[in-house]
């Protein structure tokens, strides 16, 4: 696990440093998608959140759910094409997941990518992800913190 | 330096007010002028934030009979009565102009609103995230929201604002709760004409403010007009603001209980069961203290004074188990009170939960 500036950016994963965006391929063929630590540190404090529905086809790019944070309105936009199979509900009872474990319990949504040969060359991981993101943290200044309580 | 474009919308009905920035933001391209516009409604309207439910949040049975229109916004925050007494100035900006972290962003945008106050003598201030209080008390709130590839930022020139509305407008669970609402924005909102006695002129206090926004941003700013292209999305966005399925859209995963007045303070009702009968609490919280409460519910509690006597002694005090039992069993004590089925512990467990109002 990288950290730089307190934002952890796991090797294991892929990235969409543009979208600030996670993906983690499943067992079963299925990609799970979160926010990443700079982009939770940098939208504070959840506040809410709506989810696209399970069943819903969505393009790369197209919001897989509109989140709320203090006083900020935005998508959080999928780098994989596909279709929804799961929402994390447990932010019903907890909003703040993403902002206490972003890569673990935090995860938004997962899919059946549709186009995951092609989309994964345009993702990051490795070395490559923690080169690109060690920049954009230092060009926004970014520094990462947790919600603890 | 490119110039920002301003356009003066003047005074346009509830659902333009609304869709027009919406509108430029999702036009907005590479080429687009990052652009400030100046609008108000004629007409007045109750503006919701984007997650939240209409029904829970609004009295749309008082809004339909009144002819208040009711418009979702996709910028967050929550429900608020507007009128033309507010200017609203909204920027919409490519995204590698503004600031990328929030805090930073609202204080750049609201820093020519400040200054603007100030320059007409009321001593206005930035109170982080995004409020601009002034004594404490806040004149107007801001908001923001990634729309398109366009960022938005959203505030008001506060030149007047309508408590009673404002209470009257919202759904709360009790006429008890609306009055500590009314008390508490007469309390913690206000507005140039309350700092100054007067209404000051809107064209000097607009341009006033247009200065301050070029010396803040460093950058001419161009007089200009909405393009076809964002007229088209705007007449678009118009017909979904103000369809009843964009109004009845459901909120988000998570319901507030609470109507926040400004960023310290918050007004809310709780009702708990407790062996003695319900208690029902309303109160206001001020950063994270009581700072004014009502007790109430159908459980026997004598002296019947004392119910007074316990609200009074429960002010300023944090929502904490320890510091709150302590307190109430103080005033048990001094009181001689006989609470069947109401013990400290009872009471205590009705008032913890205020903590967990959001």
């Amino acid at each position: 696990m990288a950290v730089y500036r307190a934002c952890e950016i796991p090797e294991d994963l892929y990235y969409d440093v543009d979208r600030d965006v996670w993906v983690r391929p499943e067992s079963d063929g299925t990609v799970t998608l979160g926010m990443t630590d700079p982009a939770q540190a940098q939208c504070g404090k959840v506040v809410n959140i709506t989810f696209k529905p399970p069943g819903k086809a969505l393009r790369r790019g197209q919001s897989a759910a509109i989140i709320e944070s203090a006083k900020w309105v935005g998508p959080f936009p999928t780098p994989v094409t596909g279709v929804v199979v799961a929402v994390n509900e447990e932010f019903r009872k907890d909003i703040l997941l993403a902002n206490r474990d972003p890569y673990g319990r935090g995860w938004l949504v997962r899919l059946r990518p549709t186009a995951w040969e092609t989309e994964r060359g345009l993702l990051l991981d490795g070395p490559a992800a923690v080169k690109a993101y060690r920049r954009k943290i230092d060009e926004r200044g970014v520094h990462c913190i947790r919600c603890v309580e | 330096m490119q110039p920002v474009r301003v356009v003066d919308l003047g005074e346009v009905s509830a659902v333009r007010s609304q869709a027009v920035y919406h509108a430029v933001a999702y036009a907005f391209t590479e080429d687009s002028p990052d652009t400030i516009l100046l609008v108000s409604s004629y007409e007045p309207y109750v503006s919701i934030g984007f997650h939240q439910e209409a029904e829970r949040e609004v009295d749309l049975e008082y809004c339909r009979a009144h002819g208040i229109p009711v418009v979702r916004r996709e910028v967050g925050g929550g429900a608020v009565y507007l009128d033309r007494n507010q200017v609203f100035c909204q920027w919409i900006f490519g995204r590698p102009r503004v600031p990328a972290n929030l805090e930073e962003r609202f204080r750049w945008y609201c820093r020519p609103l400040v200054e603007t106050y100030r320059a007409l003598g009321v001593e206005a201030y930035h109170r982080p995230v995004n409020d601009i209080q002034v004594a404490g008390r806040k004149i107007g709130g801001t908001g923001a929201a990634s729309i398109g590839a366009a960022e938005v930022t959203v505030g008001s020139l506060m030149f007047d604002f309508d408590h009673d509305l404002m209470a009257r407008v919202l759904r709360v669970p009790s006429e008890k709760m609306r009055d500590k609402v009314f008390q508490s924005i007469r309390e913690y909102v206000t507005t140039l004409h309350r700092e100054l006695g007067h209404v000051p002129d809107r064209e000097e206090v607009k341009a006033l403010y247009l200065d301050r926004c070029a010396q803040v941003l460093g950058r001419p700013l161009e007089k200009g007009f909405l393009t076809d292209r964002e007229e088209e999305v705007a007449a678009e966005l118009e017909r979904r603001f103000s369809s009843e399925e964009w109004l009845h859209q459901k909120g988000g995963l998570r319901e507030s209980h609470a109507v926040k007045i400004h960023a310290d303070v918050l007004v809310t009702e709780v009702t708990h069961k407790t062996p003695g009968g319900l208690v029902r609490l309303v109160a206001r919280l001020r950063e994270g203290r009581i700072d004014d409460l009502s007790i109430s519910g159908d459980f026997t509690l004598l002296p019947a004074w004392a119910v007074g006597a316990l609200e009074q002694a429960l002010r300023g005090l944090p929502v904490e188990e320890d510091a709150l039992v302590q307190r109430v069993r103080d005033v048990y004590r001094a009181l001689s009170v006989q609470a069947p089925g109401l013990a400290p512990e009872d009471l205590t467990q009705a008032l913890l939960l205020l903590g967990g109002v959001r």
